[in-house]
C-alpha cells in the first residue's frame, strides 16, 4: 500500500492569478525521473542500481555504493550525494548531473527520484494560463530563476494544446481536446489517459500524487461528476496503477448547490472543489469518503480560494476595499474563522 | 550525565535527555555500552561543541510547541547554520555519524541552499569530486537539458 495515511488537509496551491485567468497551478518542484505512467514498478525492478552504477569501479573499497559504506567511513562527497542532493530542486539537479559519472547515474535513478520527491517540499513557481484550451499557452513563473525552472513552460512537448487543470507534487493534469494528459514539466514525460466513462464537463478533475511512501510513483485523477437532473455528485477515479477509470461506490448528496466552479485542488489526501456558493466539496481519496465543507460567505466582487498555509488548510479572499487599498483575509481552523487580515 | 570524548581527547558532559537525540548514542545507552566515556574518534572538539550546543537547545523540542517557543527555536536554527562551508560539512559528517536526524536535515537543507546556484565546476571543488566524465559525456548531459545550464545567476565561486 503506497499511499500516505496522513489525512490532514493541506496543499500548496495558491491564488496568485490575476482576474481573467483561472488556471494557476503550483509546481512544487518537478521531480526528475518520476515517471507519470502506469507501470513504474517495472522500471524500478529492471533497474539494478548497484550493478548499473558501479560495475566499472572494480572492487576498491572506497568506491563501494554509499549504502554499504559504514557511517564512519563516509566521505564528504558520499554524504553530500546521499543526503544533500534530495534537498535540491529539479533544475539544479539536471545541472549537477554533469558533476561526475556517479552523480549522473545517481540523479537519474528511480531510487533517487523517490528520495528527492519525498524530501524536496518547497514551491518552485506557478503555472499560469488564460481561460480555455484556445487561450494562450501556459507560462511558468519561477520563484528563483537560477534554480527553479522547466524546459518548456508552454508544455509544447504535448501533442496538442492543453489547459492546465491541476497540479500535485510536481506533476500536472491537463485537458486536451478530448482527453486528459498527465505530464512532468521538468522531464517532459507525459501520458495520455484513457477516456472516462462519464461525461466530465469542464474542469472537474483533480490530480492526486503523493510521492511519499509511493516508490512506484502511482497517481490518481479524481473527477467530480454532477449527475444531470439529480442532486447527486458521483466520483470517477483514474488510477495509474491499473491505467483505467472506475466509479467510486460513494457519492455525495449533501451539496445544495452542485455547480462546481474554477477547478479543484488536492491537498494531502483530500481533493477539493469550489462551488458557486460557500460550499466546498471534499473527497478523501484513500477512503473514498465525500464531505461538504462551508467557507465564509464573501461578497460578490470578492474572490476566494482554498490554500495551504503552513500545515493548515485556509480559505483566502482578496478584495479591493477602497481606492487602492486591497485586503487579503485568511480564514482557517475547524470553524474557518478569520485568522488574519492583511491590508 | 553522559561523557563524550572528541578525537583530540577533550571530554564533554552532556545531559542524557539531550544526547539521546543521537540515535547512535541512544542505542549505546540502551544496550548498556555507555557506562563511562563514549569516544568519538572522528569528531573534533570544535565540531562536537557545535553539536552539543544544538542538542542542548533542542532538548525540549516537544515542549517548545506548547509554550510557543517555536520561533525562538527557528531563529536559533537559522543562526546555527550560519557558518563556513567546511565547518558546516564537519557538522553534517558528525550528525550523520551520530545519527541525529533533525540536525542532519537542518544542515543538509542549508548545504543544498548554498549549492543550488553553483556552477558544476564550483560544486566539484566544494565537495572534492574529481570529474571522471569525458568531454563528450559532459556535453551530452548538457545537450540533454540545456535549460538547466542557462542563466546569468549561476555562481562560480566556491564558498
Amino acid at each position: 500500500m503506497a499511499w500516505s495515511n496522513n489525512e490532514t488537509v493541506i496543499d500548496r496551491s495558491e491564488e496568485s492569478c490575476e482576474d481573467g485567468y483561472n488556471n494557476c497551478c503550483d509546481s512544487s518542484d518537478v521531480y526528475i525521473a518520476v515517471k507519470p505512467r502506469g507501470h513504474g514498478i517495472n522500471t524500478l525492478a529492471q533497474f539494478d542500481l548497484r550493478t548499473a552504477a558501479y560495475k566499472k569501479e572494480g572492487n576498491k573499497a572506497s568506491e563501494f555504493p554509499v549504502d554499504i559504506i559504514l557511517r564512519e567511513d563516509m566521505k564528504i562527497k558520499d554524504v553530500a550525494k546521499r543526503h544533500v542532493l534530495p534537498f535540491l530542486p529539479a533544475k539544479s539537479l539536471m545541472k549537477f548531473r554533469a558533476v561526475s559519472k556517479e552523480w549522473n547515474q545517481w540523479i537519474a535513478s528511480p531510487l533517487f527520484a523517490y528520495n528527492q520527491s519525498s524530501t524536496f517540499q518547497k514551491l518552485s513557481g506557478y503555472f499560469y494560463q488564460g481561460v480555455g484550451i484556445q487561450g494562450d499557452p501556459p507560462i511558468f513563473l519561477s520563484l528563483q530563476r537560477s534554480t527553479n525552472g522547466v524546459p518548456s513552460p508552454s508544455l509544447g512537448f504535448l501533442p496538442e494544446k492543453v489547459e492546465i487543470l491541476s497540479s500535485s507534487s510536481g506533476l500536472l493534469l491537463c485537458q486536451g481536446q478530448d482527453s486528459y494528459f498527465v505530464c512532468n514539466p521538468a522531464t517532459k514525460e507525459w501520458k495520455k489517459l484513457p477516456p472516462p466513462q462519464y461525461y466530465h464537463g469542464s474542469d472537474p478533475a483533480v490530480l492526486a500524487f503523493d510521492p511519499e511512501f509511493n516508490i512506484e510513483s502511482f497517481y490518481h485523477v479524481i473527477a467530480a461528476v454532477p449527475l444531470l437532473d439529480h442532486p447527486v455528485v458521483c466520483f470517477e477515479i483514474y488510477s495509474s496503477e491499473s491505467d483505467s477509470w472506475r466509479c467510486s461506490p460513494s457519492d455525495c448528496r449533501e451539496l445544495e448547490n452542485k455547480i462546481l466552479e474554477g477547478g479543484g485542488s488536492y491537498m494531502k489526501g483530500v481533493a477539493y472543489w469550489n462551488t458557486s456558493s460557500n460550499e466546498v466539496l471534499a473527497f478523501s481519496v484513500k477512503n473514498e469518503i465525500p464531505a461538504v465543507l462551508h467557507v465564509p460567505v464573501i461578497q460578490a466582487e470578492q474572490r476566494g480560494a482554498l490554500t495551504q498555509i503552513g500545515d493548515e488548510v485556509c480559505y483566502v479572499t482578496a478584495y479591493n476595499d477602497t481606492g487602492d487599498v486591497f485586503v487579503i483575509d485568511i480564514y482557517g481552523g475547524v470553524d474557518m474563522s478569520l485568522k488574519r487580515s492583511v491590508v | 550525565m553522559v561523557k563524550l570524548k572528541s578525537n583530540d581527547d577533550k571530554e564533554f558532559e552532556v545531559e542524557e535527555a539531550a544526547v539521546i537525540q543521537s540515535e547512535m548514542i541512544k542505542n549505546m545507552i540502551e544496550d548498556g555500552c555507555a557506562t563511562s566515556v563514549i569516544p568519538l574518534p572522528n569528531i573534533d572538539s570544535k565540531t562536537l561543541i557545535k553539536v552539543i550546543e544544538y542538542l542542548n537547545k533542542h532538548i525540549n523540542m516537544g515542549k517548545a510547541a506548547e509554550t510557543g517557543e517555536e520561533d525562538d527555536l527557528k531563529e536559533f536554527d537559522e543562526q546555527f547554520v550560519n557558518m563556513g562551508w567546511e565547518e558546516l560539512f564537519d557538522v553534517i559528517m558528525a550528525a550523520n555519524y551520530l545519527n541525529i536526524h533533525e540536525l542532519m536535515e537542518l544542515c543538509c537543507q542549508s548545504a543544498a541552499d548554498r549549492l543550488k546556484n553553483k556552477s558544476v565546476r564550483a560544486v566539484r571543488e566544494m565537495l572534492k569530486i574529481t570529474n571522471d566524465l569525458t568531454e563528450e559525456e559532459e556535453q551530452e548531459i548538457i545537450n540533454d537539458a540545456p535549460w538547466a545550464f542557462e542563466g546569468p545567476e549561476i555562481d562560480d565561486t566556491v564558498n
